[in-house]
């Protein structure tokens, strides 16, 4: 039993049979992601209240960019087996996902007080920016978790699916906010 | 004390969830103090998913997963004979048999239920139950059989059997296998628990504003539908990539069995469309936990929302519950006839075709809701259309039964009795996805036999009918064939007696969920009663014979069938790693008829 | 060899980046200066902004390659 999972590997190439894996999760993440984008149109049309806080969201979502930047830097580092450079560009990421969590939090402090969870576009606003944020912070989890591997030397430039990985979804959950960032707050 | 030590893994996932569930609680009662927001509800939604943490990683994720993430040696559980079944295993056969015995006990559950459904519409006027237990119950009956219809085939059999028919050592991705299964045993247990909670009257379709406002059993069912989707999303992406990364040498697309095929497309189904639902039901607890205003009118919400998301995906859900069903249904007509697949590619193309259709008919379920009128037409048109793709499987079906060479054993024996049911299930269909005779029909017996037609008429018989048919495969002992055919004689002639009486008072006006009903109706409603413990009796000599069997039943070899597709190749049991030489394939699946064929499609390498 | 394939790919990301920046930017005048109607820019700008990320930083053509190994 305990070899289980390595006696998978003659049969097909082990590499691609994940990332068929990953970007079938993904595409399930994006019916979800769908449906809540769907939605808010479904109930609001293209309404938006008067106090948003739109030069707050556009520097998250640019935060949120740079986020996915020094991801792509941190993959490419490690694909060329420079570990420096790769710890570096995953903890900036993980700095700038914290900012960007930290701005989603102001927004719900300023929603709370204009469009508290219990009005139409509050209950919008909250889930979509909430299921997003659980996003971040699960990928913001994963990326602690690939730093303190990558310090145990478990990637090399030969083997480093772990990496790949999580910076992809770390890119999905950026292309993600790309849809929510001008359906909560730039449509009208 | 050693003989015990495979009990320790469901120990530590107890331990687990105890724990998880003071620290949600904990946590829960933090919250509500802090926002003065009801507090029950906040306590069991923390408490629920904590306790859920605490049990997965207990059982078996932290030992044989989250360890090696962060460089601690990983433990695998290992176990012998049937103790394996009892923990994290990996081995897709055994989840495969977890997965059945599971649903299998599930469906006798929810058959149970059902029974004492029947107890209570014996009188027209309030019965055993009274109105509050009948909804609970009628509602639990609903969603359980829904669990078995779409997670027994594809999480039991196909998990056992895919793998072996495609030549792989296990599935993609064994962990995840192994995490889909142990979700389910927390899903069961906080559906039996809801009554504790004042159990729920929404059915297991959960439609606001009811389900917004009721008692707090309804959270508990929330819940236990959200973690079940999130088990049938892993359950499909297993199988997709499985089928798309690790056929043997030579399995080309065209060479899959048809079995495969259809498990393909009920995945891509479950993959995206449970997505939808579960955001569904995330928003119902957001309405009821967080006091968001999705379906308040009042407030700027809209509960018709919820139905276009939940027929989204429940509407598809239907072909993740039939699509295998006719996968296997069509696999063992093509053994049982000894002719090859009659109309192979076309049924291939057919069954992605209904799986894309699928996607598009889901408002048929909304002609009564005060939907915008305009889309009644085309969502009938499309919903009509579907039965073009579902017509070329009953073509191929017939068409391969045709001058066959009919071995009329239990298995093919319900493969005919589903032909029967589901065409009595798919021509009352018509007059269900036709807006002008849906109106009149709409929430009578008359949907309730239909779909029990399709469902159960089509999916549950072809449930057993596979697990006849793979159960040498599986246990390596042949079963019991005039029990067998017992259990399908009788279930066939009750099951129709059953339904066909349903559709008859539903036309007589017998709404569906009452618990209480016109008295002229009654005669209807007490022989249907009757068929239904005739039903439930016919299931007895299915588990003699599947217990019996497996324990002392005559030994099977390793292809009792003499059928061509791989799975038949290896070993009855097939050993830890499915086959002893890789195969290697060199012929389509339904070789029958052909000169020079061989045993089955493959050779070993 | 290595540095200088690094220093290359670095710059396409951050070609990409300034890209889905410019597009970000755009968005948010359109939504602040557009008072009504503005859906379809948004449409417009959002989706090749999220093709430069699923192309370049998760590479979805990978799927089409044969397995490389």
């Amino acid at each position: 039993m305990s070899t289980h999972s390595e006696t998978n590997t003659h049969i097909g190439n082990s590499l691609s049979l994940k990332r068929i894996g990953l970007w079938v999760f993904i595409l399930s993440e994006t019916f979800l992601f769908g449906a809540l984008i769907s939605t808010r149109y479904y109930l609001q049309g293209v309404e938006r209240p008067d106090h948003l806080n739109q030069p707050l969201g556009l520097v998250i979502s640019i935060v949120l960019l740079m986020s996915s930047l020094a991801a792509y830097r941190g993959e490419v580092a490690v694909s060329y087996n420079d570990q420096k450079k790769f710890r570096i560009n995953i903890i900036s990421t993980i700095i700038l996902a914290s900012i960007f969590l930290v701005g989603v939090g102001w927004e719900w402090y300023e929603a709370f007080q204009y469009f508290p969870p219990s009005s139409a576009f509050g209950t919008i606003f909250f889930t979509m920016t909430g299921i997003h944020a659980f996003h971040v912070l699960t990928g913001m989890i994963a990326l602690i978790i690939i730093v303190k591997m990558g310090s145990d030397g478990r990637f090399n430039s030969n083997s480093y699916w772990g990496v790949e990985g999580v910076v992809k979804y770390w890119h999905f959950v950026d292309v993600a906010w790309v849809f929510i960032y001008p359906t909560l707050y730039l449509v009208n | 004390m050693t003989q015990l030590k495979f009990l320790w893994p469901i120990t530590r996932g107890l331990i687990g969830a105890i724990i998880g569930l003071l620290v949600g609680l904990g946590v829960g009662l933090s919250v509500s103090s802090l926002t003065g927001n009801p507090a029950t509800e906040i306590n069991i939604s923390f408490s629920y998913v904590f306790a859920l943490l605490g049990w997965l990683l207990g059982v078996g994720v932290w030992n044989s997963w989250i360890r090696e993430w962060i460089g601690i040696k990983p433990s695998y559980f290992e176990a012998k004979n049937w103790q394996r079944y009892f923990g994290f295993s990996m081995d897709h056969k055994v989840i495969g048999v977890q997965y059945l015995v599971t649903f299998v006990i599930l469906f006798l559950l929810g058959g149970f239920f059902a029974l004492l459904m029947r107890i209570e519409l014996a009188d027209s006027g309030e019965g055993l139950l009274g109105p509050n237990y009948y909804n609970t119950i009628m509602s639990l009956h609903g969603i359980i059989m829904v669990a078995v219809a779409v997670a027994a085939i594809i999480g039991g059999l196909s998990n056992y059997v895919l793998p072996l028919m495609i030549g792989a050592e296990d599935v993609a991705f064994p962990r995840i296998n192994a995490l889909s299964f142990w979700i389910i045993p927390p899903v069961a247990i906080l559906l039996i628990l809801t009554p504790l909670f004042g159990g729920f009257d929404s059915g297991w379709t959960a439609y606001p504003p009811l389900s917004v406002t009721n008692a707090d059993g309804q959270l508990l069912f929330l819940f236990a539908f959200l973690t079940f989707g999130l088990s049938s999303i892993l359950g499909g992406l297993n199988f997709l990539t499985t089928t798309i990364c690790l056929r043997a040498p030579g399995m080309t697309w065209g060479r899959l069995p048809i079995f495969v095929w259809s498990i393909v497309a009920a995945s891509i189904i479950s993959v995206t469309a449970t997505q939808v639902v579960a955001f569904g039901l995330l928003m119902v607890i957001l309405d009821r936990v967080a006091g968001m205003v999705f379906f308040d009118a009042g407030l700027g919400g809209k509960p018709l929302l919820y139905e276009h998301v939940f027929w989204f995906y429940s509407h598809p859900a239907v072909y993740i519950m039939i699509l295998p069903a006719f996968g296997a249904l069509l696999e063992m007509v093509s053994h049982f006839s000894r002719k090859p697949l009659f109309g192979y590619k076309l049924v291939v193309a057919s069954f992605l075709s209904i799986t894309a259709l699928s996607f598009l008919v889901w408002a048929h379920h909304l002609f009564t809701s005060g939907m915008d009128e305009f889309l009644h037409i085309p969502f009938m048109a499309i919903t009509e259309l579907i039965s073009v793709p579902t017509g070329v499987v009953f073509l191929s079906a017939l068409g391969t039964i045709w001058r066959g060479k009919l071995w009329l054993v239990t298995p093919m024996l319900f493969v005919v009795g589903t032909v029967f049911n589901f065409l009595i299930g798919g021509l009352t269909g018509i007059f269900l996805a036709d807006v002008a005779t849906d109106i009149h029909l709409q929430d009578t017996y008359f949907v309730v036999a239909h779909f029990h037609y399709t469902m159960m008429g089509g999916e549950i018989f072809m449930l057993f009918g596979a697990i006849y048919y793979w159960f040498p495969k599986m246990t390596g002992r042949l079963y019991n064939e005039t029990l067998g055919r017992l259990h399908f004689i009788t279930m066939f002639l009750t099951y129709n007696a059953l339904f066909i009486t349903m559709f008859i008072v539903g036309t007589n006006g017998m709404n569906r969920r009452v618990w209480t009903y016109p008295e002229n109706l009654q005669d209807g409603n007490i022989l249907i009663g009757v068929f239904s413990l005739l039903l439930g009796l016919s299931f007895i000599p299915f588990v003699y014979n599947m217990v019996a069997s497996w324990a002392r039943g005559t030994v099977s070899g390793n292809n009792p069938w003499g059928a061509t597709t791989l799975e038949w190749a290896t070993d009855s049991p097939p050993p830890e790693e499915n086959f002893a030489h890789p195969p290697k394939v060199d012929e389509g699946p339904y070789t029958y008829g052909q000169s020079g064929r061989k045993e089955t499609q493959a050779t070993p390498i | 060899m290595d540095d200088k394939n690094i220093t290359r790919k670095f710059r396409h990301g951050l070609f990409v980046f300034i890209a889905l920046i410019i597009i970000e930017l755009a968005e948010y005048i359109i939504g602040v200066s557009v008072s009504s109607g503005n859906f379809i820019f948004m449409v417009l700008l959002a989706v090749p902004g999220s093709w430069l990320i699923v192309h370049y930083f998760m590479h979805i053509k990978e799927l089409w390659l044969p397995p490389e190994e």
